[in-house]
């Protein structure tokens, strides 16, 4: 399922201009039969107009209620911010009154989900679900919001858009679904568009185009992009940066070709060991990370990703790691944007990064199964060369 | 579209079959008939064998089923053995008071249902929601006979602000039993009087909230349960993600979809009320269709109760009919062929 990654495009994302997104130590948690949730602690980044950033992560690890507790659309009551900021081009979402924020969400921030088979509403029509977001938003008549739904759709290369406006959502393909769904998010020209797993329940073969049809829409309308997604080859070669989240917490950033060249946090080693590459002559085996991510209702006291990491030391089962230059105390918050750090107390060099695994030293009791297993892989990947 | 209701129609005709064959047949297994029921247990063998020649129960079975349904080819249902006053007369006449009462409990079982419902939906586990749930509960469990005599006692003896039965009041209501029997119509639109449009009204309310109550009660739970289901559905966050106003959310995404089963519910609770409320129709001195029938029932009017019942399952299929071509135009996904 996994696309090929290609590292060939991005560029460094421009710093220093005033942030279109300000997270600052955003927690969110839920309340279940099991106990307290905590699905988001304590995540701060910047986004920067135009910008096109990637989050990633595997399921449950608090990339998706991080962009709903931004919209203000967690499930109530049980999903709530428990602290935190999100400013929004100057505006303090979080203390926004309830009919501002309204007026924000379809108008400055748009969101495409993951589904487009159960996201759009299964008894109105296409048109009408376009033209509901123009006419509860401006003051612009039936005939002109319809005009605007039908160049939307043609911008998303709709075809026969004009009698499709007709049709409802049974009508259509999945993938002509989910260009309807970025045309319902693009159609007031929003300033940030929050695309969750946009193509993740689609084919294969349709996923490239959604992907480069978000990239281009986003160049055209000029909008910011927040691209959240399980699969690092969806990012790879669409994005300038990339954020890597785990439990709840990023544990690296930096720009897309950095990371992929010299990904440092162990937890991004192994998604990157785990995908396959087209620059390593397909000759790598494919390595799954072992174990399963902690349990939010317990979280550990040190590093959350500690238990299943093959670097661990006895200092990340005492204390969580924060963002920082890695190997140096250097911390994020005091860095230009853009800058590759992360969440680790002994980060991977690119040799062991390459090797999926830690040069021998500082093996920890607690990495020691992760640790065999590596070594296998090495010997497998020995004998085939 | 067209087709698919010939099509339903047509299935009209064997259920009809099934139906008549199966009543005829019960109804003579059953011990006593018209004349027995009629002359009464000391009556002369040969008043009995009189009364039953002259109904023509003496002939053989089926040769009585083949002359009935030969009747109802010509469109005609049989004449009453009790007071020979033609079928097709009596339903006309009482048919409007059973349309009357059904159309106004139907009224308030969705008026107060579906809002009452939604509000507990959008409230789930709140104080409101489970008053609310108790409350349907309450209404679906509660007996008519007793919640009518309830009724009675509570608004008309005691408080007296309503009538306690019958459809008008003989003082204000100048009704000469001619015209159509539909007694709102006749007062507002014909007769153009408000004072007899009220009268009709408030002789209306304590059978209708009888009728009502659990329909109303079962309109209710069902609006609960499927909003709650809507609710959680990605288009609903969807529309929250366009920023709609929580009124459109309400009205245009979870509404539309959540009257999808809500309209079966109304559909059958309509049909079933729409066959005659034989307890409230006793306890409101109501001349409508389900007291009529009990009465044939008691006087074991064979034709009443054939024709009666015939009529009714037509009413059923019908009202399912329509209710099915609405929901055809409430889901799009649906298209009958």
């Amino acid at each position: 399922m996994t696309r090929m990654i290609d590292t060939t495009t991005s560029a460094v994302p421009s710093a220093g201009d005033t942030p279109l997104l300000k997270v600052c130590d955003l927690r969110v948690e839920f309340s279940s039969s099991s106990g307290r949730v905590h699905a988001v602690n304590g995540v701060s980044f910047e986004l920067q107009p135009h910008e096109l950033l990637g989050i990633v992560g595997e399921s449950g690890c608090g990339k998706s209620v991080t962009s709903l507790a931004i919209l203000r659309l967690l499930a109530k009551p049980a999903g709530r911010v428990v602290g935190g900021q999100v400013e929004f081009d100057g505006t303090d979402l979080l203390g926004l009154d309830d009919d501002d924020m309204r007026d924000l969400r379809g108008r400055q921030v748009a969101m495409i989900f993951q589904d487009p088979m159960t996201s759009l509403n299964p008894v109105t029509t296409i048109g009408e679900q376009l033209t509901e977001v123009v006419r509860s938003h401006t003051k612009m008549s039936r005939q002109a919001a319809e005009k605007r739904a039908l160049e939307t759709l043609e911008l998303v290369g709709l075809p026969n858009a004009k009698a499709r406006l007709k049709d409802f959502p049974h009508q259509f393909s999945g993938g002509m679904r989910q260009r309807v769904m970025i045309a319902m998010a693009l159609i007031l020209g929003p300033k940030l568009l929050i695309a969750d797993e946009p193509t993740t329940a689609l084919d294969v073969t349709i996923q490239a185009q959604i992907l480069d049809l978000i990239a281009r829409v986003a160049r055209e309308t000029g909008a910011a992009v927040m691209l959240i997604t399980h699969d690092l080859g969806v990012v790879a070669g669409m994005t300038q940066r990339i954020q890597v989240m785990y439990a709840g917490q990023i544990v690296e950033t930096a720009a897309t070709d950095e990371l992929f060249a010299h990904p440092r946090h162990p937890y991004t080693v192994g998604l990157l060991r785990s995908i396959p590459r087209l620059d390593d002559g397909g000759s790598r085996e494919l390595i799954p990370i072992d174990g399963l991510p902690p349990d939010l209702t317990r979280l550990p006291p040190g590093c959350p990703f500690a238990p299943r990491c093959a670097w661990a030391i006895e200092r990340c089962l005492a204390e969580n790691p924060s963002l920082t230059v890695p190997g140096t105390a250097q911390a994020a918050a005091d860095l230009p944007l853009g800058t590759h750090v992360a969440a680790c107390w002994n980060p991977a060099t690119d040799e062991e990064a390459r090797a999926g695994m830690p040069a021998s030293g500082h093996i920890s009791a607690v990495s020691a199964a992760a640790q065999t297993r590596a070594a296998q892989a090495a010997v497998a990947l020995g004998g085939q060369e | 579209m067209l087709k698919y209701i010939v099509r339903r129609l047509l299935l009209l005709i064997p259920i009809l079959l099934g139906l008549s064959l199966f009543l005829v047949v019960f109804l003579h297994l059953l011990p006593g008939d018209p004349c027995s029921a009629n002359l009464g247990e000391h009556s002369t063998p040969e008043n009995l064998a009189r009364c039953r020649t002259g109904l023509g129960l003496d002939r053989p079975i089926y040769q009585q089923y083949f002359d009935y349904m030969a009747g109802l080819l010509h469109g005609d249902l049989g004449v009453s053995a009790t007071n020979k006053v033609s079928v097709t007369t009596e339903f006309a006449a009482r048919f409007p008071a059973t349309f009357e009462l059904t159309v106004s409990a139907m009224f308030l079982a969705i008026g107060v249902g579906i809002p009452l419902g939604v509000a507990a939906a959008k409230r789930q586990y709140s104080l409101f929601d489970n008053f609310a749930t108790v409350a349907s509960l309450i209404g679906i469990s509660i007996p008519i006979f007793f919640l009518g005599l309830l009724l009675q006692y509570l608004f008309g003896v005691w408080l007296h602000w309503l009538p306690t039965a019958g459809r008008y009041d003989l003082a204000t209501y100048s009704y000469d039993g001619a015209g159509t029997n539909f007694l709102l119509w006749e007062s507002l639109v014909i007769n153009h009087n408000l004072a007899e449009f009220a009268d009709v009204l408030r002789h209306l309310i304590l059978p209708a909230v009888a009728l009502g109550t659990i329909p109303l009660a079962v309109v209710a739970r069902i609006t609960r349960s499927a909003v709650l289901e809507v609710l959680s559905e990605d288009y609903v966050r969807t529309a929250r993600a366009k920023g709609l106003t929580s009124k459109r959310i309400d009205d245009r995404h979870v509404l539309r979809n959540a009257m999808l089963p809500i309209s079966t519910v109304i559909g059958l609770q309509t049909g079933l009320l729409l066959g005659g409320a034989v307890l409230t129709e006793q306890i409101f001195s109501w001349g409508g269709v389900g007291n009529w029938l009990f009465q044939a029932a008691v006087d074991k009017d064979f034709v009443v109760i054939q024709s009666g019942a015939l009529i009714l399952a037509t009413i059923f299929v019908l009202v399912n009919l329509v209710v099915d071509i609405g929901y055809a135009y409430l889901n799009p996904r649906i298209r009958y062929s």
